[in-house]
């Protein structure tokens, strides 16, 4: 059995904004990709919550069938000042998680995703509602978080220990990343990042050692996946925590040395090589008996150099990714999740991407990679 | 007393206990994580020259003021940091700083005395009680607002005198936003504020935002009469003995970090905000009419996100149009087919729900409306969601950020301008 392929609605969350493709539309979009079915949605971003309606809910099924998907996945979130008088409890989480995947179910779907930050106990405290639905819930694994950390083998020991089949991890091919999107690079030149910062960013981010400069890169090699904001506090106040100081002093040695007279934002673009997961693709092979589907976060898709017509995202590895997938085996959805296009927001309305061309590229992507 | 000091100093004094709060422009999301601010009142970048300076009649844009000599602030200081992106923006060298001055007022007077320009933040009123012999240059700037606030460590429990301390700051720094804007515009030129005498200038709120105060030197008393000596300088003091009445309040850094222009991002992760310029739809700008009357008006937005929210997480917008703010006290909102409702009813709808797709509208009162034609507009809002929990969720249920501050915001934490045209046709809706 192979891996299917599907698309994350959130994908199009700028041309449902401009009321361009409403849900019906988006089904009908990834129904007419060759050989993609899987739909995956946010609740709150496409269905009218918490409750759509019964109506609703025969009008969705008529969509699947209609246009050959399948319900994958419900992504849910985690709002806790909800009540305004207090802050939600663990239990009121857990309340709200258990309510989402009877939506989910109800729905046809058959994971849900819960947010990277959602407390192990507040999952646990849903886990009876998955099992008796039959929904497997997947903790999210988003840059710059990695697959080797807490976060993610607290999830996987408790599957060990109970045995349970409906717990399990979601990556998001975000922590594949390995240097700064072409989207961020141009997002930042307008912000007026000089183009000796992005091309530094760029070099800094290079993934074979031997071409890197290793002076600073090795102080950066116990580094991984640092949130921008602590770089940017840092350029403000001169504070960092223990363990990214040294790397943040690289990152500002690296940017005088090949900069001239850098500013704010060019530190910041070349900060950005501090933001990667660094996760291998070995461990994405050896933990995807756990993976309940993927996101294939993507930010531009971009022509190969000398193969006109054939494209990839420059950014993200996820020829390495599909490829750690292939050798386990297991079956199980890729789901497209296009996030560029808010680094477009800043421009005119005209300037906007094209949600549909890109997951259309994406696509196409994934479809040689997995062959 | 004054305590010049680098905003590092103030955060580790913040966390030892031996100061109890810094009043200064708001770091936002650069303010370290166990630090929260307050957000008090909105200040304006402000050019300022002594008020016969030649450069008056001859300056009408920034590239007028490239050769002029210039009095800034440190590096690192939001002040600098503002108007070196200015000069970028306009391909303008920045200035190498001739004269360093840690003190509002040691600046007004250096600039008062010399052929320098300077700039620094004001109040709406603070200009208006400029010291005379300085007049602000009629120079148009972004309108990035200085957010003044006041910051404090997560962890402090408020003794009751600076509970109190608290009310009053809040207090003044309400009745200084209340105060009339100053930009009146007459034939394209600033209209003179009329100053008041040296010693009421130093006695507005303002003064609050750049002057610390030292328990044994100055109480509340005198805070509130205006009455206490700024000019009495001194050190850091020790923590705040309890006498009655006796409060702690820091002047802010105006040292950080070299070598930095800012650039102005969102806050989050990526630093890029979501339909920021497209969430107020364009031609919705209309006046109310109630029984015939006029009584306020209104325009329409929608979520800047990618998805709805729990209607009770909306937290209401920040609004300024032609440089006059309208309150949450004065707005409602129309949304799920409800009559306007006022954002403490909205925030009870706890099991309601605004929908991704779902345009709301936001009612402002306002006797009379705006005239036809077009309008400035500034708005950013403020919905409190969130991934998880976070350190300011406690806070946030006791005090609600003030929308405009940029906390409170997810996607979208920058102010957003629009022109929108009033049409002076009778509302379709």
């Amino acid at each position: 059995m192979s891996i299917k392929r599907g698309v994350s609605l959130y994908s199009y969350q700028q041309s449902q904004f401009f009321k361009e493709l409403m849900l019906d539309d988006q089904i009908a979009e990834v129904g007419s990709i060759p050989g993609c079915e899987g739909i995956e949605i946010v609740d709150e971003m496409s269905l009218r919550y918490p409750d759509p309606g019964a109506e609703f809910i025969d009008h969705w099924f008529a969509m699947m069938e209609r246009h050959g998907t399948v319900p994958v996945a419900m992504d849910v979130g985690m709002d806790v000042l909800q009540f305004r008088d207090h802050v939600m409890t663990i239990e009121e989480n857990a309340e709200r998680l258990r309510h989402d995947i009877r939506l989910a179910k109800r729905l046809g779907f058959t994971n849900v995703r819960v947010l990277s930050t959602t407390p192990l106990e507040v999952i646990l405290g849903a886990l009876g509602e998955a099992e008796k639905h039959d929904i497997r819930l997947g903790k999210e694994v988003h840059q710059p978080m990695a697959l080797e950390g807490p976060q993610v083998t607290e999830i996987l020991d408790h599957a060990a220990r109970t045995g349970t089949m409906h717990l399990g991890i979601v990556p998001d091919l975000g922590i594949y990343q390995y240097r700064p999107s072409e989207a961020l690079l141009k997002w930042f030149e307008r912000k007026g990042a000089k183009s000796e910062a992005t091309a530094a960013a760029t070099r800094l981010s290079e993934p074979d050692p031997r071409r890197r400069d290793g002076r600073h890169v090795r102080r950066l090699a116990a580094h991984r996946g640092q949130h921008p904001l602590d770089f940017r506090r840092f350029l403000t106040s001169g504070e960092a925590p223990d363990i990214c100081a040294a790397a943040f002093e690289g990152i500002r040695a690296f940017t005088n040395e090949h900069v001239p007279t850098p500013a704010e934002v060019d530190y910041l673009v070349v900060g950005e090589a501090l933001t990667f997961s660094k996760t291998s693709p070995e461990t994405l092979r050896q933990m995807a008996g756990h993976v309940t589907h993927v996101h294939a976060k993507f930010y531009e898709m971009s022509e190969i150099d000398g193969q006109p017509g054939v494209f990839h995202d420059r950014s993200i590895d996820t020829a390495a990714a599909m490829g750690a997938l292939r050798r386990a085996g297991s079956p199980g959805y890729v789901n497209s999740e296009y996030e560029g296009q808010r680094y477009y927001q800043d421009r005119t309305r005209a300037d906007l991407m094209s949600e549909v061309d890109q997951v259309r590229k994406h696509q196409s992507m994934l479809a040689r990679l997995l062959g | 007393m004054l305590v010049p000091g680098t905003y590092p100093s103030f955060v580790r004094a913040l966390r030892q206990g031996e100061i109890e709060g810094v009043i200064g422009i708001m770091r936002k999301d650069m303010c370290p994580h166990d630090l929260v601010e307050t957000p008090l009142l909105e200040e304006r970048f402000t050019i300022v020259a002594r008020a016969d300076h030649p450069v008056h009649a001859t300056a009408r844009t920034i590239k007028d003021l490239a050769d002029v000599r210039w009095l800034v602030p440190p590096h690192g200081s939001p002040v600098r940091a503002f108007i070196e992106r200015v000069f970028v923006e306009h391909e303008i060298t920045p200035h190498l700083q001739t004269c360093e001055i840690q003190q509002f007022t040691a600046v007004e007077q250096m600039i008062a005395n010399s052929n320098a320009v300077g700039i620094q933040s004001y109040s709406q009123r603070g200009l208006k009680m400029l010291r005379p012999d300085l007049r602000p240059l009629d120079i148009s700037l972004p309108v990035d607002p200085a957010m003044i606030g006041l910051t404090t460590w997560q962890g402090m429990q408020d003794e009751p005198i600076f509970e109190e301390f608290r009310t009053v700051v809040k207090k003044l720094a309400a009745e200084a936003r209340l105060t009339a804007p100053v930009q009146r515009r007459r034939g394209g030129r600033l209209s003179m504020p009329r100053p008041q005498t040296f010693v009421q200038k130093q006695n507005s709120p303002l003064r609050l935002c750049h002057i610390a105060f030292s328990t044994a030197e100055c109480s509340l008393s005198q805070i509130e009469r205006g009455s206490h000596d700024p000019g009495r300088s001194g050190l850091l003091c020790g923590r705040p003995l309890r006498q009655d009445r006796d409060v702690t309040a820091l002047h802010t850094a105006r040292r950080v970090d070299p070598r930095r222009h800012c650039v102005r991002m969102g806050s989050k992760g990526r630093w890029t905000n979501m339909f920021d310029r497209f969430f107020v739809r364009e031609d919705s700008l209309v006046n109310d009419i109630e029984n015939g009357e006029v009584v306020g008006f209104s325009l329409a937005v929608r979520n800047a996100n990618y998805r709805g929210v729990y209607l009770s997480l909306h937290n209401g917008y920040y609004l300024s149009i032609d440089g006059v703010e309208y309150g949450r006290d004065v707005q409602t909102f129309e949304i799920n087919g409800a009559a306007p409702r006022d954002f403490e009813e909205i925030k009870t709808a706890v099991h309601e729900h605004w929908d991704y797709d779902d345009e709301g509208i936001l009612h402002v009162r306002k006797p009379g409306g705006l005239a036809p034609g077009e309008h400035n507009l500034r708005i950013q809002q403020s919905v409190l969601a969130a991934y998880g929990y976070r350190p300011t969720d406690e806070e946030w249920v006791r005090n609600p950020p003030v929308p405009g501050s940029g906390a409170g915001s997810d996607k979208a934490p920058d102010i957003s301008e629009f022109t929108l045209t009033l049409s002076d046709e009778e509302p379709t809706r």
